[in-house]
C-alpha cells in the first residue's frame, strides 16, 4: 500500500471519489486545517494511522502535538480528552473498536456527559469519541458490538451514526464544531465497502439532529441506522418487487432522536418496522417503538416489529445468523403489511 | 526528594521572614477561616439542615497550602475534604454555605451532592463522587496548558483510597508519557491509609518525581507545592505528592506563629472572633436563599434544550 490513492487518506481537492474511511479521514483533515485546538488521541493513532487508518497521514501533517499517540487506556484516554474540552482544546479521541468502549463507560457516563449539568454551565467539555461499531467483518465477540444503547440512556450525550460517505464526512465535521460531547459511531463494515463523489470545494456539513429520508415510499416505514442502511434497501427493493411501497428513515443522529421525523413518517405509511444490530432487549428500537406508541397510535395499521440482533453475546462463525439482514427485514416487511 | 517533618525551627523561621507578617497572618485566617466553615456545615448536618458533609477538619494545612503555593493561572482538581481551596481563591464564604445548603446560590444550583465543589473562574473544576476519575482529566487540562504553551500546572488533590482507583494509574501513566504539568497530590492518614502502605513508589513506577512531606505542616506543604511547580513550569518531570497527616495542622501553625514568628496568642484570638462572626454572617445568608427553580432542572444537559426533554416536560 502506498500512501498515495489509498482508500483511507483522501488529501485530494475537487471531487473525488472515495471510501467511507476516506471520507472520515478528509473531515478530520478538514477540521484540523480549520482550527488549532483541534486534536486527535488515542491508540496508534499517529505514526501508525489508526487500526483502520482512519488518521492515515494527519501525523504527518500536523505533528505529534496534533496527532497523540497514547498508552492502552480507554479510561485514560477519555478522561484526558476531558481534561483538554475544559482548557478550551477540541480533542477528538479514538476508541479503537466501540467493544473497548467500556473501561472508559465511568469517563463518558459520570464525567463527560455530565461537566455541564454539574457545574450548571459553567464546565463544558466538547469532546468528539470516534468509535468503529457493528458486526459483519468477523470480528466476533469483542469486535462486533453495537453499544449505541447505553450511551442513548444517557442524558448529556449526542451519539450519531452515518451511513453514506458524504454524512460519514458531513456529520463528523459537524461534530467536531459541536458544543456538546458526541459519541461518533463508525459502521466498519461499511468503511471500505462504500464508494461516493465528494466535493472537497464544498463545506457537506451535516447538522446534527435531523434523519435523513433515505427512500420515500407510501406503505411502511423502517427505521434504521450505520450498517443496516444498505440491508434495509436491498430488503426494500425486494418488497418493490412484491408491490409494496418502503420508506427508509435513515436515524444519523439517535441522541437527541428526531422524533418528528419519527411521527411524520408513520402517520403517512400507518406501518413501523425498526432495524437495529444490536441485541433486542433494552435497544433503541424499544424508545423508537415507544414513541409511535406515545404519539401516533392512532394511525398504526399493524403492530410495531423489531429486527434486531439475538439476545446473545455477539457470536463469531454464526455472525451472518445473529445480524438482520434483508430476508428478515423483508419478512417484517411483508407481516405488517399483510397484518389484518 | 525529601522535605523532613520539621523538628527545628530553622526553616520556619527563613519561610515566616520571607514571607512577612501580612502573608504569614493571611496563611493563619485561611487555615482557621477553613477551619471554622467546616465546623459549622458538620453542625448544621448533625442538625440534619444539611444533607451530606464530608468533614475537612485535620486537612487544612494540605488544602491551603498547597493552593496558596500556585499562581491564580494553575487549575485545582479538589478532593471532597478540599472546601478550603475555594477560601484560598477568594470565592465568598458564602458560597460554600450555598453549595453545601443546595441553594440556587451554589454554583451548581444545587445540583451536586455537597463536597463536589467547582468554581470556573478560580479554576477549580467540578467534580464527581469517583475519587479517582478526575485523575486522568487532570492529565488532560495539564496537557491542554502545556501545547497551548501557556505556564500554567494542574494540582489534583485526593485521599490515599483514590490510589487503589484506575484512573489514578491511567492518570499518571499518561502524566509520564506526556510529561505533562500535573502535580498530583496524595493526602494520608498513615502508613495503614494507602493500599501498599506508601504512594511514593507509584510516582516513580510512572515516571514521575515523588515527594514525601508532612501534610500537617502547611509551610512544608508550601514550600513542597512551590518547588513542583517551578520544575514543571521549567519542563521538569510530573510530581506526585505524598503528604502524610501527622497532627492538628492549624494548632501547628499557631504554636509556629507564636514560637518562632513572636505574635501574640490575643492577636491570634481576635482574628479568630472576627473570622467566626463572619462565617456566621455567611451560614445566615445561606440559610435565607432559597432551592433553584423547577425550571432549572432541565437546563444545562445539553448546549441548546433538545426535542427529547421537550417532549418529557409536556
Amino acid at each position: 500500500m502506498t500512501l498515495q490513492g489509498t482508500d483511507t487518506q483522501s488529501d485530494a481537492v475537487g471531487t473525488v471519489n472515495m471510501t467511507m474511511l476516506a471520507a472520515i479521514n478528509c473531515a478530520l483533515r478538514e477540521e484540523m486545517a480549520r482550527n488549532q485546538d483541534v486534536v486527535i488521541l488515542g491508540e496508534d493513532v499517529g505514526i501508525n494511522g489508526g487500526v483502520f487508518r482512519a488518521t492515515e497521514g494527519l501525523f504527518h501533517e500536523f505533528g505529534d502535538s496534533r496527532v497523540i499517540d497514547t498508552p492502552l487506556t480507554e479510561s485514560g484516554i477519555v478522561g484526558a480528552a476531558i481534561g483538554m474540552a475544559l482548557y478550551g482544546m477540541k480533542p477528538v479521541a479514538e476508541i479503537q473498536f466501540a467493544d473497548f468502549i467500556f473501561p472508559a463507560f465511568d469517563q463518558i457516563v459520570s464525567e463527560l456527559a455530565k461537566f455541564r449539568y454539574r457545574s450548571a454551565g459553567e464546565f463544558i467539555a466538547p469532546v468528539v469519541i470516534r468509535a468503529p461499531y457493528g458486526g459483519g467483518i468477523r470480528g466476533g465477540l469483542y469486535h462486533s458490538q453495537s453499544p449505541e444503547a447505553y450511551f442513548c440512556h444517557t442524558a448529556g450525550l449526542k451519539v450519531v451514526i452515518p451511513s453514506t460517505v458524504s454524512d460519514a464526512r458531513g456529520l463528523l465535521k459537524a461534530a467536531i464544531r459541536e458544543d456538546d460531547p458526541v459519541l461518533f459511531l463508525e459502521p466498519k463494515r461499511l468503511y471500505r465497502s462504500l464508494k461516493d463523489d465528494i466535493d472537497t470545494n464544498d463545506e457537506g456539513i451535516v447538522p446534527i439532529g435531523p434523519a435523513r429520508i433515505a427512500r420515500n415510499g407510501s406503505d411502511v416505514s423502517v427505521f434504521c441506522f450505520g450498517a443496516m442502511v444498505p440491508v434495509v434497501e436491498e430488503a426494500a427493493d425486494r418488497a418493490t418487487e412484491g408491490g409494496i411501497d418502503v420508506e427508509i428513515v435513515d436515524l444519523r443522529t439517535l441522541a437527541p432522536m428526531d422524533t418528528a421525523a419519527i411521527i411524520k413518517s408513520v402517520r403517512k405509511t400507518s406501518r413501523a418496522v425498526i432495524v437495529h444490530e444490536a441485541p433486542r432487549t433494552g435497544g433503541i428500537g424499544g424508545e423508537i417503538a415507544a414513541i409511535i406508541a406515545e404519539q401516533a397510535v392512532d394511525s398504526l395499521s399493524a403492530p410495531i416489529l423489531r429486527v434486531t440482533g439475538y439476545d446473545t453475546p455477539f457470536p463469531y462463525s454464526l455472525e451472518h445468523i445473529y445480524l438482520p439482514d434483508a430476508d428478515r427485514v423483508h419478512r417484517a416487511i411483508e407481516e405488517v403489511t399483510h397484518y389484518e | 526528594m525529601t522535605v523532613e517533618h520539621r523538628e527545628d525551627t530553622e526553616l520556619a523561621t527563613q519561610q515566616l521572614e520571607a514571607m512577612g507578617r501580612t502573608m504569614a497572618l493571611d496563611l493563619y485566617r485561611l487555615l482557621r477561616l477553613t477551619r471554622l466553615v467546616d465546623e459549622s456545615i458538620t453542625e448544621m448536618q448533625r442538625a440534619g439542615t444539611v444533607g451530606f458533609h464530608i468533614p475537612w477538619t485535620g486537612t487544612e494545612a494540605t488544602t491551603i497550602g498547597a493552593a496558596t503555593a500556585l499562581q491564580s493561572e494553575d487549575w485545582i482538581f479538589p478532593s471532597h475534604r478540599y472546601g478550603g481551596v475555594a477560601l484560598a481563591r477568594n470565592v465568598e464564604v458564602a458560597t460554600l454555605f450555598h453549595h453545601a445548603l443546595g441553594t440556587s446560590g451554589d454554583p451548581s444550583l444545587g445540583r451536586q451532592t455537597p463536597g463536589n465543589f467547582g468554581h470556573a473562574a478560580s479554576k477549580i473544576v467540578s467534580i464527581s463522587s469517583s475519587v479517582s476519575a478526575r485523575l486522568s482529566q487532570a492529565v488532560g487540562v495539564a496537557h491542554a496548558a502545556h501545547l497551548k504553551k501557556e505556564d500554567a500546572v494542574v494540582l489534583a488533590y485526593m485521599g490515599a483510597a483514590a490510589t487503589a482507583g484506575n484512573d489514578f494509574h491511567a492518570g499518571l501513566n499518561l502524566a509520564g508519557v506526556l510529561r505533562s504539568p500535573v502535580i498530583y497530590f496524595v493526602e494520608r492518614k498513615g502508613m495503614d491509609d494507602a493500599p501498599v502502605g506508601t504512594v511514593a513508589p507509584f510516582g516513580e513506577a510512572y515516571g514521575l518525581e515523588s515527594f514525601s512531606i508532612d501534610g500537617s505542616d502547611v509551610l512544608a506543604v508550601q514550600a513542597a507545592v512551590v518547588t513542583a511547580r517551578d520544575q514543571l513550569i521549567k519542563g521538569g518531570a510530573p510530581v506526585l505528592i505524598d503528604a502524610e497527616l501527622k497532627g492538628d495542622p492549624l494548632q501547628r501553625y499557631k504554636y509556629t506563629l507564636e514560637e518562632v514568628g513572636g505574635l501574640s496568642a490575643s492577636l491570634l484570638q481576635e482574628m479568630d472572633d472576627s473570622l467566626a462572626i463572619e462565617v456566621e454572617a455567611a451560614r445566615d445568608t445561606a440559610l435565607a436563599s432559597l432551592p433553584a427553580t423547577t425550571e432549572t432542572l432541565h437546563q444545562h444537559v445539553l448546549s441548546q434544550e433538545s426535542s427529547k426533554i421537550e417532549m418529557h416536560l409536556s
